[in-house]
């Protein structure tokens, strides 16, 4: 039987890996009885789904104009 | 095909310059190294432009040009990265969390709705402001993993890590200690 503190491991490896099936059988069968892995894992799957879409979201961040100006002389210097 | 126009990199850095610096942003997390990398693409790009045939946007090409940059930007700093401690690797959350049999001893609190949090800015800021405490191997490591996805072979040569059980175990602290930061500062306060 798979411990909890094992499934914090297993539940990110999956994320990352295809477990073998043996293993993720038995986290199958640790998931179906513990609620409280069972949340871990989908918040972890959260996570991920986050900040894969971070690239999405964080539309505000701009080119302060300070470097904009230092990049904009530096390629005019570099186009002289 | 050869494009017939000339490259003008002012306009580049009009249209592409958020872009190309929120790209570069997300993935080295300070703001400095981003605006290097915003500029010496742009300038790479300008001595360049002879290679770009055309067959992509201008603003795709400038990116593929910013990931060579970025991973140059791992590697060339893999000296600085430092080993990671008992605590960055989180042992004593996970010391909180489990009893000495593997059993969790705190209870996790369902967190209600979390694909609204992704529509608010605040979220973001959080979010964030999580990577930022971890220590920023870590954080490169998970940002380089998930963004770039980049195989598990990259990721330890990138970082200096020795094996791959040493990175998944890694990745799964990282994750962890994430995890955490978001229930209390985020989720808790909803």
């Amino acid at each position: 039987m798979l411990k909890c503190k094992q499934i914090i491991d297993l539940a990110s490896n999956s994320l990352d890996t295809s477990l073998p099936w043996r293993i993720r059988w038995e986290m199958k069968l640790h998931l179906l009885m513990c609620k409280t892995c069972h949340r871990y894992l989908k918040q972890l799957q959260f996570i991920q789904k986050a900040a894969a879409s971070i690239n999405n979201h964080c539309l505000t961040i701009s080119l302060p104009d300070a470097a904009r100006k230092r990049i904009s002389d530096r390629i005019k210097g570099d186009q002289q | 095909m050869t494009p017939s126009v000339t490259p003008e990199p002012e306009t580049w850095l009009n249209d592409y310059g958020d872009m190309l610096y929120r790209y570069a942003l997300l993935r080295v997390r300070s703001e400095a190294t981003a605006e290097d990398m915003v500029q010496d693409t742009l300038l790479a790009g300008l001595q360049g432009f002879q290679n770009f045939t055309g067959q992509s946007a201008v603003g795709t090409w400038l990116v593929g040009i910013l990931k060579h940059k970025i991973m140059d930007h791992f590697r060339k700093n893999r000296h600085e990265t430092s080993t990671l401690s008992e605590t960055d690797m989180g042992d004593d959350l996970l010391a909180h969390q489990f009893d000495g049999e593997g059993n969790w001893q705190v209870s996790l609190v369902e967190w209600a709705t979390p694909d609204k949090s992704l529509d608010n800015e605040q979220f973001w800021q959080v979010f964030n402001d999580c990577l930022s405490r971890l220590p920023k191997n870590m954080a490169d490591l998970f940002m380089l993993r998930t963004l770039e996805d980049l195989s598990s072979e990259d990721c330890c040569k990138v970082l200096d890590l020795n094996s791959t059980n040493q990175l998944w175990v890694t990745l799964s602290r990282t994750r962890m200690k994430l995890r955490q930061c978001l229930d209390t500062h985020w989720f808790d306060k909803e």
